[in-house]
């Protein structure tokens, strides 16, 4: 059922400029709050500077803890995105809509949050760049047989991606935006339009644009976080040495991702009035989305266990009894297959949950922490029990430094985010007056149906 | 005359002879500029040690085995830390050593997760001690004045955010076949000795020319009771471990450990 | 905007009317003298195979590297058509109206299932005790054969439930409107259909269960019999990607079977109104999407082993890829991946009607020659032990081999085509439910199609 208002544009762009034209009372509070946040973070990267690593809970074996789960854990979250916008607007479904946007830039600021995570790790973290081959003269170049060389190039050409993408598609807004502001704001979103004018040949091309990119960044959506999997993967560590960890990996992305895309959505909803526009059918579609990508994520799950235990290697097996029968790691099992699949998915089967937006925040949050602890869960137990030399097993005990850099990450991404809604809507008011446009209504006996128009 | 590229160094460690009297240890210690590990950085799970001996505990009261396992770099042929670091910081070299390049590590630590054997140590904390606010530097791992009068001015001091590990005391290897090659004469079997061979009371620990079929340490690691750890893993590591030959169970066939 | 019928511009497929086309349409078009003779070809072909069947068991259980390429055989089956009717399942979920006309075509693959199931049977005495070697049921003799069976029974089973639920409408309509010589087997099928609410709803909401077990049921069988055939015969084969890997190649030969079997309705059957180019591109498109992932998913087993480069993960690439049947090997990866793709990305190919036909076909081929490398070698080696010591030289097939490959045609064409005498190939009600929900309006100069989406 779509409960659509019939909205002239006036009242479109009324009400999806109302953050960019004019600032929601709650903006220099929450700015305010997560600036001094990330003032946190930014005192525990210098500390880590200035001291070593030592400040961390690192360790030997553990010697990757925390800041690479949330590493992993962020490039998850930005395959929402993609996910959401390029495949939707391939398949050309009505419901994509109001998401797309705002998706892809949570894909922005979540992957550029994430590539500080392997930065700031490093030892010496300011000769960062010789991962990067540019010493012609020497001939001294990095090692292209390491994954964490494979790691920057993926990223990197998946931040370029996703930002022509949010590019391309704020071109019509763009002009929007300039059309309706003046003075040094004009100028702004003037030069950033690149003579947007709206006419049939600006459109065609933009067209053409967006599914050349959606088509393009398809492979790269499926890659990256395959390659960041093959960081562990390649590895000789019981636990990690798994072939199934890229399409684990990355369904685990898509399903993280879609959830923080829900949990967006509920924010945006309430914190700019836009119910409109964000309608429970949006949901309702976002949670069907779920279902088939939390069991495809269930599958891969269970394949991973089941070969952890196939065969009783000792070495496999000491990890998985940990895993299991050792606290926190086997509660921290039931909390993510309760959290992660059984609770949310269980739900989501009812219509009635998948239309309600508070259920659908709070599913969607369980969700992402159950997503971080499976991060935890598969990457540090494989540490702790390297090998059979028993003798060498530690145990992991995160720093304060680390709990505030997690934190921290977290403010990082919402700060990018709402800074990016103060300068453009972050639902794309052309595409909501396209939908009202192609948006029919047809007499099927005694019923009048709500109807799509196709080619 | 023999040619570097024909060198291949390893290692015979005689479990039947160690008594775990950690003499290796402090050996490697004082040679290599390794800091010291107090309780507290142990408890941090950090202690920097390049050889280490594991006990392990056998059977029940009063039939108690301890078990001593001097563990190093293997110096494995197939190294699995080499292929991951994204910088070239470790390569294997022409005389079958792993080596460390510690002005090219950017401390990444994907070498360290990587070895089986957990043979890699990283350097936790700042060394400097005019840094400010030093107080969050445990004391044993700031080389503070006159404890630097001990280093060997033969190794680099490692400063923070890097790796290190066994070197097979390449600097005593170099210094050898520098002074070999100045006299013009080969190297004889024996002169090189890392100093954890050289400090071994039992004389536990062997090194030589594995390619050379008659250096001791090449002899010694074609013995029937040679083994390497981890062997499944495909690693081919350059030290050989003898077993232990436990005296009720002479004439059996016998257990690894 | 005016609603206009134009009978012959109408751009949806024209549907029966009288009686004698609905009966036509529904049971009579396939048997045309072309068909017959097919018909005839395939129960040759049929009978071929069941020489062969007699011939391989009757040559005992004793060696199991004879039974490699009949294991081939039924893997085929199983990867072919019996996951042909995954395009059926998957548009139901996704709604997408392009899937009507193929629908009932792809259903039918189900009773191919029928045929492999026997053919399954003897397989089971093939498999080695499981003393000594690495696999899940750890001292639960007979544990793999009786998986085994009840996995394939019950994919059977539920794939028949599948097809006689879907089909139920058109069996009536057929026996309504059938000649009186053909209507007391409809009738017996059709058991007192008459269109009643409650009988529609059974019907819309069994095909969605059933539909959805189908998947989980067929993926869980490509789990049992990677695992079982392929995995636990190699020694040191620890690979949790496999049963994925083979699943998604599965639905790619299924994609590539459903093809080639829309391809005979068009050029052979006589529907060719009803098979537009819709039908081809979307599947094509599928298609090239799949033959990507087939890449993807051997790529992550492959960097993983070759990475590793531990004894026992060599050995496996030895045996399953470079080795003695590293010629299948290589036929397969063309055929599946190198050939397919650079194919369907070419414009002309991939928005063609033959361009997905043709790339189907060879796909089929190639995913032949990927279940040789598998299975073949699996079935060669010794499977004791946590190593492999030695690969052996590689088996060529032999008559008995030759007479079961002849006769895979016949097992699926025979089988398919003599359930079409029973079940109405096309589902018209489908079709007529399509009618309804649409109506053709005019925008601005184009007819386009306004698709109701009541839900």
């Amino acid at each position: 059922m779509q409960e659509r208002r019939i909205l002239s544009e006036a009242q479109i762009n009324q009400g999806l400029l109302n953050g960019v034209l004019g600032t929601p009372s709650w903006f220099w509070k929450a700015a305010l709050l997560l600036m001094t946040v990330l003032g946190g973070g930014l005192t525990a990267i210098t500390v880590m500077l200035l001291f070593g690593l030592g400040v961390t809970g690192l360790g030997r074996p553990v010697f990757w803890g925390f800041m690479i789960v949330n590493f992993v854990f962020w490039v998850g979250i930005s395959h929402a995105g993609v996910m959401i916008s390029s495949i939707l607007r391939l398949c050309q479904a009505e419901w994509r809509r109001p998401v797309t946007r705002a998706a892809e830039v949570l894909t922005v600021f979540s992957l550029a949050t994430a590539a500080i995570f392997p930065l700031i790790h490093m030892g010496r973290m300011w000769r960062f760049y010789w991962v990067f081959p540019y010493d012609f003269d020497r001939m001294v170049w990095p090692d292209v047989r390491s994954p964490l060389i494979w790691d920057p190039s993926a990223i990197f050409t998946y931040l370029t991606g996703a930002s022509m993408f949010v590019y391309m598609a704020l071109l019509p807004d763009l002009g929007i935006l300039r059309d309706k502001t003046t003075g040094w704001r004009r100028r702004f979103y003037g030069a950033l339009s690149l003579g947007w004018r709206g006419n049939p040949r600006q459109f065609q091309l933009q067209f053409l644009l967006g599914v050349l990119l959606s088509g393009l960044i398809l492979p790269v959506f499926v890659s990256v976080h395959s390659i960041v999997s093959w960081d562990f993967a390649v590895s000789l560590v019981p636990a990690w040495h798994a072939t199934v960890f890229a399409p684990y990996f990355v369904i685990g992305a898509v399903h993280s991702g879609v959830s923080g895309v829900v949990t967006m959505m509920c924010i945006l909803r309430v914190a700019f009035k836009w119910h409109d526009f964000i309608r429970p059918e949006h949901f309702d579609s976002l949670g069907r989305l779920l279902i088939p990508v939390a069991t495809t994520w269930l599958y891969f799950f269970m394949l991973d266990v089941f070969f952890g235990i196939y065969g009783g290697e000792s070495r496999e097996l000491s990890v998985m009894n940990q895993r299991v029968f050792e606290f926190p790691w086997g509660l921290m099992l039931i909390a993510i297959l309760l959290m992660g699949y059984i609770i949310p998915v269980s739900a989501w089967l009812f219509r009635g949950v998948r239309r309600n937006i508070g259920l659908m925040f709070i599913l969607s949050i369980m969700v992402n922490i159950s997503m971080w602890m499976e991060r935890l869960w598969l990457i540090v137990p494989g540490l702790q029990n390297k090998e059979r030399l028993t003798f060498d097993w530690q145990i992991y005990t995160p720093g304060v430094v680390e709990i505030m850099l997690v934190v921290a990450s977290f403010a990082l991404v919402t700060f990018g985010v709402m800074l990016f809604s103060k300068f453009f809507p972050l639902i794309p008011v052309w595409e909501q007056k396209e939908g009202q446009v192609l948006h029919e209504e047809i007499q099927i006996g005694r019923r009048r149906v709500p109807a799509i128009i196709r080619e | 005359m023999d040619m570097a590229e024909d060198r291949k160094w390893g290692m015979v460690v005689d479990i039947d002879r160690c008594t775990g009297c950690q003499a290796c240890v402090i050996a490697c210690q004082t040679e290599n500029n390794i800091l010291l590990s107090t309780e507290d950085i142990v408890q941090q799970s950090r202690s920097m040690v390049w050889m280490r001996i594991e006990r392990y505990w056998e059977g029940e009261f009063p039939d108690i085995k301890a078990r001593f396992i001097p563990i190093m770099c293997q110096h494995c042929e197939n190294a699995p830390c080499e292929p991951v670091c994204p910088v070239y910081a470790t390569y294997h070299n022409n005389e079958g050593l792993n080596v460390q390049v510690y002005n090219r590590c950017v401390g990444t630590r994907y070498c360290a997760n990587n070895c089986p054997y957990s043979a890699r140590v990283f350097n936790y904390w700042e060394r400097n001690t005019a840094a400010p606010f030093m107080d969050l530097v445990p004391p044993a791992q700031r080389v503070a004045e006159p404890m630097n009068e001990y280093l060997n001015p033969d190794v680099t001091v490692r400063t923070k955010g890097i790796m290190e590990k066994c070197t097979f005391c390449v600097q005593r290897i170099h210094k050898v076949s520098l002074d070999a090659k100045a006299r013009g004469e080969d190297i004889k079997d024996g002169d090189v000795q890392p100093a954890c061979v050289q400090a071994c009371p039992t004389g536990a620990l062997v090194f030589g020319d594995l390619n050379s079929p008659s250096s001791k340490a090449s002899k010694m690691s074609k013995d029937e009771r040679g083994y390497h750890l981890l062997e499944d893993l495909g690693t081919a590591p350059s030290v050989t471990y003898l077993k232990k030959v436990d005296p009720q169970h002479a004439g059996t066939p016998s257990r690894t450990h | 905007m005016q609603e206009h019928h134009h009978a012959h511009t109408d751009p949806r497929p024209h549907l029966p009317e009288t009686p004698q086309e609905i009966t036509r349409d529904l049971l009579g078009k396939f048997f045309n003298p072309r068909g017959r003779a097919l018909f005839v070809f395939a129960g040759l072909l049929f009978l071929l195979g069941i020489v062969g069947f007699v011939m391989r068991v009757s040559g005992g259980f004793a060696h199991r590297a004879e039974w490699g390429y009949y294991a081939v055989v039924v893997v085929y089956l199983l990867s072919t058509a019996q996951a042909a009717p995954l395009l059926a399942v998957a548009t139901r979920l996704t709604k997408g109206y392009w899937r009507k006309p193929f629908v009932r075509a792809a259903e039918l693959f189900t009773v191919v299932g029928v045929v492999n199931f026997v053919l399954l049977l003897p397989l089971l005495m093939v498999v080695p005790p499981l003393e000594g070697r690495r696999t899940f049921w750890v001292e639960w003799e007979g544990a793999p054969q009786a998986m085994l069976f009840l996995g394939m029974f019950g994919l059977v089973v539920c794939g028949l439930g599948f097809l006689y639920t879907s089909a139920m409408p058109d069996i009536a309509a057929a026996r309504d409107h059938a000649p009186s010589g053909r209507r007391g087997l409809l009738a017996s099928l059709a058991r007192q259909w008459v269109g009643t609410p409650y009988q529609w709803r059974v019907v819309t909401q069994g095909i969605t269960y059933f539909g959805c077990f189908y998947l989980m049921m067929l993926v869980g069988m490509h789990f049992l019999v990677s695992v079982e055939f392929a995995i636990s015969f190699v020694p040191g084969w620890r690979d949790p990607i496999f049963p994925a890997f083979h699943a998604i190649s599965s639905i790619q030969a299924g994609l590539a079977m459903l093809l080639v079997a829309m391809g005979m309705y068009r050029y052979f059957g006589g529907y060719r109104q009803y098979f537009a180019l819709d039908q081809f591109w979307n599947p094509g498109k599928l298609l090239l999407a799949f033959s990507l992932l087939w890449f993807y998913f051997w790529w992550s087993a492959f960097i993983i082993f070759w990475y590793g480069r531990t004894p026992a993960e060599l050995g496996v690439l030895e045996t399953t890829m470079f080795g003695p049947y590293k010629t299948a090997f290589i036929i397969g990866f063309l055929l599946n991946f190198a050939l397919p793709v650079f194919l369907l990305i070419w414009n002309p190919v991939r928005t063609s009607i033959k361009g997905p036909i043709i790339v189907g076909s060879i796909i089929l081929v190639g995913n032949f020659f990927d279940r040789i490398r598998i299975y073949a070698a699996s079935f060669s080696v010794d499977p004791i032990g946590l190593e492999l010591e030695h690969v052996p030289a590689a088996r060529l097939p032999e008559l008995a081999d030759y007479l079961l490959f002849a006769g895979v045609f016949g097992f699926i064409v025979f089988t398919y085509m003599l359930a079409m005498r029973v079940i109405p190939p096309m589902a018209l009600w489908e079709l007529k439910e399509y009618q309804i929900l649409t109506k053709v309006r005019t925008l601005g100069r184009n007819q386009v199609i306004v698709i109701g989406k009541p839900e």
